[in-house]
């Protein structure tokens, strides 16, 4: 069966101050052409399907619109919402999507589930894992005894509240992940399975756009978590790109778009033919809509020569200028040059406005330094002679009054 | 510092107890408070600041206690927190009011208080009491005062916003409480006291050299004045100049004149003049050795004056010495005339004065020996006088007349003398014997009367003696008898009594009588009935041929019936039966009681109780008489006692007395025998006789020693006079004169004698003398013709005046040039000495004024130090706000003084890297403005919490309350993403906010509503 493996759309996310609206679009609208034209069956959208909890109600409308869209192209589309998403939102209907054809699943609701997919030649499992905040972790939920908020009875009454917290601050990210890996694999009975998650997996590359998974820890999991699954098809990650497993294969399908200066590689969706025996062939085709983006330099004379960047004209552009004095009106000169210009940077900058020297700790310093430098400021060089004597001896005595 | 867990109770919004254990959020790291506005989420801050301070950022302590809060329930606050180590506990109450600890229903002010604890593995130790020492001990264990841990620990953003928006001389206030910058306002402080010091040493000196300078002008101006006179010319007619010529010449405009009378010795600055600002020293010094010329030429015409008038001194004095000699020649020669026309005279006087002087011893001598005869003579006469009256009285005695000799009388009165004193003592004898034999006899008559007094006592008692004794007799009678009227008086009370009771016996026994016959009847009554329902009784209890227990047939044919009586049975029987046994045995008992009674009494009972009772009153009437008799006995022995005790004692007295009326008889006696004696001895003296006898010895003593001291007389004179007459006969032989008559004719008196002889010495000498002195001064030479003085006179005075005044020039000259180069050489030195005091001033000003006004940018100490502070702040805050930006923007201190208002160098600005240019921080916008914020406060806490000395207070915690409002989605991402990397360093953070999209993207760990009955808020803490 053919899968059209995506993930991480970020819908009502801008670039810089740009709306990428109507790339987004314009991506959607190719990604439901591919689809029909590759006979894709199913189509898994790994995660962070919107920008943030609160999404703009257009993306709403093109995400309903896209769905609807590929729907009608009689592929299934199954999605799961990613740490961008506000689960609870999303996922709120999840029940009475499912018979449409759109499996979304969000939260702990239904986690660890295998879902039985009649494909084309086959059955196929589909565990879907959605992100895991682990502070909401419901009560009994994972098979760590350690980590389970009830006793062995499953009544969480009888335990103490510090054991409990205690127990509840030791979930991270990767344990609720592999207690809900763990919940699925006893259901996974036929010969192909289909993991569908949002998380970091050691092995793989980052980009300067993922939101971290977790606050105060790594947020990463082993990828010995998905072996066994014929198919792993992960989002989070916003760089395409494989993991290394044994027994399966783990792949990040990267974000639609380039969201970030340090995504300058080329952005796909991930077509996966998988036979019945769980064996799968993986194509990356690239995405030929949206900006690139471009990250260049030079002085800002370079950069004004419109034949330096030729490429960068009309992508998204950070500019970083290396010219020692500083540089006036950078972005608007670029502008005229770089119609998407996002970012300027000034590197080095002279006059202090950027990385130099640490100021000393004025307060550290002994006070008659202080009133040197002082001194040496005011009036153009250090204090000498008469001068110097005459300060040593008054900072000494207005030392010893304050003290008093 | 990390705060662990915070109670508070009846505070703020909150009425009752509130406890959030921030320690089950740490692992959430960076939490949201959440809940409406208002509701109390800052509270938790508010609470945490007035544990450790007992203050609050924006609210007074009148907003501590809970408007919601029960009158009862204590406001207290409570916050555990780890430094380092080591946890504590701080709890802190204000003042409020809560019910009295007596469980009376008063309500008594409790003061405000605060306690810190350290908690150890078991237990909890107090570390400090009281505010005092709490405050203290907080600031050192946290190491921020309140307002810097309320900036920077609890991020108001609307504050921090204020912070980046604020002009230089606001954030200049604002740094100041967050960076102590005392010290350099003490040191500008120091500057400015040290060179107003100095500036007020300089001017002194000033003064004094002005004054100096001012000095030397004006000594200068008057020497150069007086050395302008022109010379006076020679004027014969010695017309008279004055110093004052020097007046009319025309002065300087300005200075003042006067200089003959100012003192040169006058060290005290004068006023100064309007025209030493003009005063060059050099130039005064210049002038000053201009003068020299002038003062030679002075001096040469001085010295030509002076020798003029020398020259005429001499001629007048020579002039004036010349006619003097003339004149004495003269006179000498008209003296030497007349004295020797004078001598003759004066020879034959000293003649007759020689003469004189030859007679006088005669005269003397003769004069002399006439006196010593007139002495002799009278001495005698003297001796004559005194033997008179000694002669009377020695008639008066009929004593033997003497020779009249004091020796001879003097014998005679000492014989008198001892017979009188014979005489006396005998007299005085006998008058003595006679006063002691009257003294004997008055002292007999009293011991007799004293004897008569003793027996006359003894008889008065032995008579009262006698008369007891009589009256003792019948007394004893009577008390013999007492006891044993007592005891009749004892028997009859007994009787009366004992007769009352048979009385009552009696009556006792008759109502034992009594009941016992009723209680017979009784009970024969009830036998009686007994018997007569006993058969009923029984017959009820006849049973069909049982037998009858009365007649034990088995018939009973006719059982008695019940007669309706009361039935009595067996029990009353014998109830009745022992009550009439009772009775009778009380009866038996009364009666045998009257007899008993009755026998005691005896012939008694018969007898009535008054009967009884009369008997009884007189048995006590004679118990009293005998009681009285013995008390009467009693008193009369006592009485005899005591009389017979003083006959005793007065017949003792009267024997004693006897004894020593007889010694006195004795004693009489003697004196009788001593007066006769006495009497023969004084038989013969006549009293008078020798009364008058005292007298004359009194009188003739007296007279005695004149009468020797006169006859002394006359021997001395007789002496002197013998003498006398030999002298005078021996002058006579010697002088030549054939008598005394003779030289008596030549003598003169002495001291015409002594006139006459000196007056011809005097002549003598007097010729020699002059003759004399006329040759001396022939010598000298005297001139034929007396030369003429007046001229020589004239013309000196003339001479001497101009060279007088002259001097007086050069003097004036010479002293005003020498107290000019005196002021000249004092400025100089005053000059000198007070360079080093300028110097010192010029430093102090400058280094004042630089760090005051702040040199070349104009930036003064204290503001360049916090402006460094600041730098330090801004690189902090542009690790964040690059990151928020992507680089755009970042902070910086603008340092440019471009701006004409005084408050400079502690502005911020942002630099737009997109721009290359910075701009004014008002110019962001609202987003963007609290991401600069938002990082100026993290850059804040940093440097905070680094402190001065290294010790890294680091914070643990911290709370952002409010602003995300502001932001826009993608920069609120960019805004918690700083967040969360704040966490990444360990810190727990919490964000006090409405926003939705915050809840939905963090944890939210403490939400806080209101309670549902409108009293106050109430939170919930989600781990």
């Amino acid at each position: 069966m053919r899968i059209a493996h995506t993930s991480d759309w970020h819908l009502g996310r801008s670039f810089g101050e740009v709306s990428l609206r109507d790339d987004q679009a314009r991506f959607c609208d190719w990604f439901v052409k591919l689809v029909g034209e590759q006979g894709c069956e199913l189509v898994v959208i790994a995660g962070d399907i919107y920008d943030r909890a609160i999404a703009p109600t257009e993306s709403i409308d093109l995400f309903r619109d896209t769905v609807r869209r590929l729907l009608a192209t009689r592929a299934k589309v199954v999605a799961i919402t990613g740490n961008h998403d506000a689960a609870d939102r999303v996922a709120a209907y999840s029940e009475l999507l499912d018979q449409s054809g759109l499996l979304l699943r969000g939260g702990y609701d239904r986690i660890g589930e295998v879902i039985p997919l009649p494909a084309s030649d086959g059955p196929l499992d589909l565990v879907l894992l959605p992100f895991l905040h682990p502070q909401i972790a419901p009560d009994g939920f994972g098979t760590d005894p350690a980590a389970r908020d009830t006793d062995e009875h499953g009544d969480s009454e009888d335990v103490d509240v510090d054991v409990l917290l205690r127990r509840r601050s030791r979930r991270t990210h990767a344990s609720v992940l592999t207690d809900a890996v763990a919940l699925a694999r006893p259901g996974l009975t036929c010969g192909r399975s289909l993991a569908v998650a949002h998380a970091f997996v050691a092995g793989g590359a980052e980009s300067a756009s993922e939101r971290r998974l977790e606050v105060g820890g790594t947020g990463q999991v082993g990828a010995e978590l998905f072996s066994g699954f014929s198919y792993t098809a992960l989002g989070h990650l916003h760089r395409p790109q494989d993991v290394p497993v044994d027994g399966g294969h783990v792949r990040y399908s990267g974000t639609p778009l380039p969201y970030s200066f340090s995504e300058d590689h080329p952005k796909s969706v991930t077509i996966v033919d998988l036979a019945t025996d769980g064996t799968c062939t993986v194509e990356q085709v690239p995405v030929p809509v949206g900006r690139a983006v471009h990250r260049i330099s030079g002085t800002i004379d370079e950069l004004l020569e419109p034949g330096r960047f030729p490429e960068a004209h009309n992508g998204f552009v950070q500019a970083t200028v290396t010219d020692r004095e500083t540089v006036r009106e950078a972005k608007a000169r670029l502008l005229d040059v770089y119609p998407f210009v996002v970012e300027v940077r000034l590197a080095p900058v002279a006059d202090g406005h950027g990385p130099g020297p640490a100021p000393e700790n004025i307060r550290e310093v002994p006070p008659l330094q202080a009133v040197s430098s002082f001194w040496e400021a005011a009036e153009g060089s250090p204090p000498t002679g008469a001068v110097l004597e005459l300060l040593t001896d008054v900072v000494a005595t207005s030392v010893q009054a304050v003290e008093q | 510092m990390r705060p662990l867990r915070i109670e508070f109770q009846a505070f703020g919004p909150y009425p009752e107890r509130v406890e959030v254990d921030l320690t089950t959020l740490e692992h959430c790291g960076l939490f949201v408070v959440a809940g409406d506005t208002g509701t109390g989420k800052t509270t938790i801050l508010d609470a945490m600041s007035y544990a450790l301070y007992g203050s609050m950022p924006l609210k007074s302590s009148a907003e501590i206690r809970s408007h919601h809060a029960e009158r009862g329930i204590r406001t207290e606050v409570k916050l555990t927190f780890r430094v380092g180590d080591e946890t504590y506990i701080v709890e802190r109450v204000p003042t409020q009011e809560r019910r009295g600890k007596n469980a009376s229903a008063e309500f008594v002010t409790e003061r405000t208080n605060a306690h810190l604890t350290i908690v150890g593995d078991d237990s909890t130790e107090p570390v400090a009491t009281g505010v005092t020492n709490v405050d203290a001990k907080i600031k050192e264990l946290v190491g921020l005062s309140a307002s810097q841990f309320q900036r920077v620990v609890l991020l108001p953003q609307a504050k921090v916003t204020e912070f980046l928006l604020a002009d230089s001389k606001d954030r200049e206030a604002l740094l100041e409480q967050l960076f102590d910058g005392r010290l350099f306002d003490v040191i500008v402080d120091e500057l400015k006291r040290r060179a107003d010091e100095a500036s007020s040493s300089v001017d002194d000196a000033d003064r004094e050299l002005r004054s100096h300078l001012s000095a030397a002008a004006r000594e200068l101006d008057l020497a150069e004045t007086s050395l302008r006179e022109p010379a006076d010319p020679e004027d014969a007619s010695g017309a008279d100049h004055t110093a004052a010529d020097a007046d009319d010449e025309p002065s300087k405009p300005g200075e003042s004149v006067g200089a003959a009378d100012s003192d040169p010795e006058d060290d005290e600055p004068a006023p100064v003049d309007q025209a030493t600002a003009d005063l060059d020293p050099l130039d005064l010094r210049s002038r000053l050795v201009a003068t020299e010329p002038a003062l030679a030429d002075l001096e040469q015409e001085d010295a030509a004056a002076a020798d003029a008038a020398t020259n005429a001194a001499a001629a007048l004095s020579h002039a004036q010495s010349a006619a003097d000699r003339f004149d004495q020649a003269v006179t000498l020669g008209a003296q030497i005339e007349g004295l020797r026309s004078q001598r003759p005279d004066a020879e034959e006087g000293a003649e007759r004065a020689r003469r004189s002087q030859h007679a006088r011893p005669v005269v003397d001598a003769t004069v002399s020996a006439r006196a010593a005869s007139d002495a002799l003579t009278n001495s005698e006469e003297q001796v004559r006088l005194a033997r008179e009256p000694i002669d009377r009285i020695l008639l008066d005695l009929g004593a033997m007349p003497t020779d009249g000799s004091p020796e001879a009388t003097r014998e005679l009165l000492d014989g008198l003398r001892n017979q009188h004193r014979a005489q006396v003592a005998a007299l005085a004898a006998l008058d003595q014997a006679i006063a002691e034999l009257e003294q004997s006899d008055r002292n007999r008559e009293l011991l007799a009367q004293e004897v008569a007094r003793h027996q006359q006592q003894v008889d008065a008692d032995q008579n009262r003696l006698t008369v007891i004794d009589e009256l003792l007799i019948p007394l004893a009678a009577q008390v013999a008898d007492l006891a044993m009227l007592e005891q009749q008086v004892t028997v009859a009370e007994s009787a009366i009594t004992a007769r009352r009771d048979l009385d009552e016996a009696r009556v006792r026994a008759v109502e034992a009588t009594n009941e016992a016959s009723r209680l017979t009847a009784v009970h024969a009554e009830v036998l009686g009935r007994f018997v007569a329902t006993s058969a009923p009784r029984l017959a009820a209890g006849l049973i069909a041929d049982e037998p009858c227990p009365v007649c034990g047939s088995r018939d009973h044919p006719e059982p008695a019936t019940s007669s309706g009586d009361e039935p009595v049975d067996q029990t009353d029987l014998d109830a009745a039966a022992s009550a009439r046994d009772a009775a009778v045995r009380v009866r038996q008992d009364a009666e045998i009681e009257e007899r008993r009674i009755t026998v005691e009494l005896g012939e008694a009972a018969t007898r009535t109780v008054d009967e009884l009772e009369v008997s009884l009153a007189d048995a006590k009437a004679a118990v009293e008489a005998a009681e009285r008799a013995k008390s009467e006995q009693a008193k009369l022995t006592e009485e005899r006692q005591a009389v017979e005790k003083r006959r005793t004692e007065a017949v003792l007295a009267a024997t004693d007395t006897t004894g020593r009326l007889t010694e006195v008889d004795r004693q009489r006696e003697t004196h009788t025998s001593t007066v006769e004696n006495a009497r023969i001895n004084a038989a013969d003296i006549d009293r008078a006789e020798v009364e008058s006898l005292t007298g004359h010895l009194a009188g003739l003593d007296r007279l005695v020693p004149p009468l020797e001291n006169a006859a002394n007389e006359v021997r001395v004179a007789t002496g002197a006079h013998q003498e006398a007459a030999a002298r005078a006969a021996d002058a006579l032989e010697r002088s030549g004169f054939a008598s005394a008559a003779d030289a008596q004719a030549v003598v003169i008196d002495i001291e015409v004698e002594g006139r006459l002889l000196q007056a011809l010495e005097t002549v003598t000498t007097e010729i020699t003398r002059c003759t004399g002195r006329l040759e001396t001064l022939e010598e000298q030479g005297v001139p034929e013709e007396r030369p003429d003085v007046e001229a020589a006179e004239s013309t000196n005075q003339r001479l001497a005046a101009i060279a007088e005044r002259l001097r007086n020039r050069l003097h004036q000259v010479r002293s005003a040039l020498d107290r000019t180069q005196d002021a000249l050489d004092r400025h100089a030195d005053v000059e000198a000495g007070s360079a080093g005091t300028r110097e010192t001033l010029e430093l102090l000003s400058r280094a004042h004024t630089v760090c005051k006004d702040g040199g070349g940018p104009k930036i003064p100490l204290k503001r360049w130090i916090l402006a460094r502070e600041l730098e330090r702040v801004t690189r902090a805050a542009n690790e964040h706000l690059r990151a928020m930006t992507n680089g755009r923007y970042s902070l910086g201190v603008r340092p440019d003084t471009s701006d004409a208002r005084r408050s400079q160098g502690l502005g911020l600005e942002v630099f737009d890297a997109e721009t290359g240019q910075g701009r004014s921080t008002a110019s962001l916008s609202g987003g963007e403005q609290f991401q600069a914020s938002l990082a100026l406060a993290l850059g804040l806490a940093d440097v905070v919490s680094q402190g001065g000395t290294g010790s890294g207070h680091r914070f643990e915690a911290l709370f952002v309350d409010e602003g995300f409002g502001a932001l826009d989605p993608d920069a609120l991402d960019d805004a918690i993403e700083t967040l969360q990397s704040l966490h990444a360093t360990g810190r727990t953070i919490g964000v006090i906010t409405h926003v939705e999209a915050m809840k939905e993207r963090l944890h939210v760990g403490i939400q806080v509503e209101r309670r549902p009955d409108g009293r106050g808020s109430r939170l919930t803490v989600l781990p």
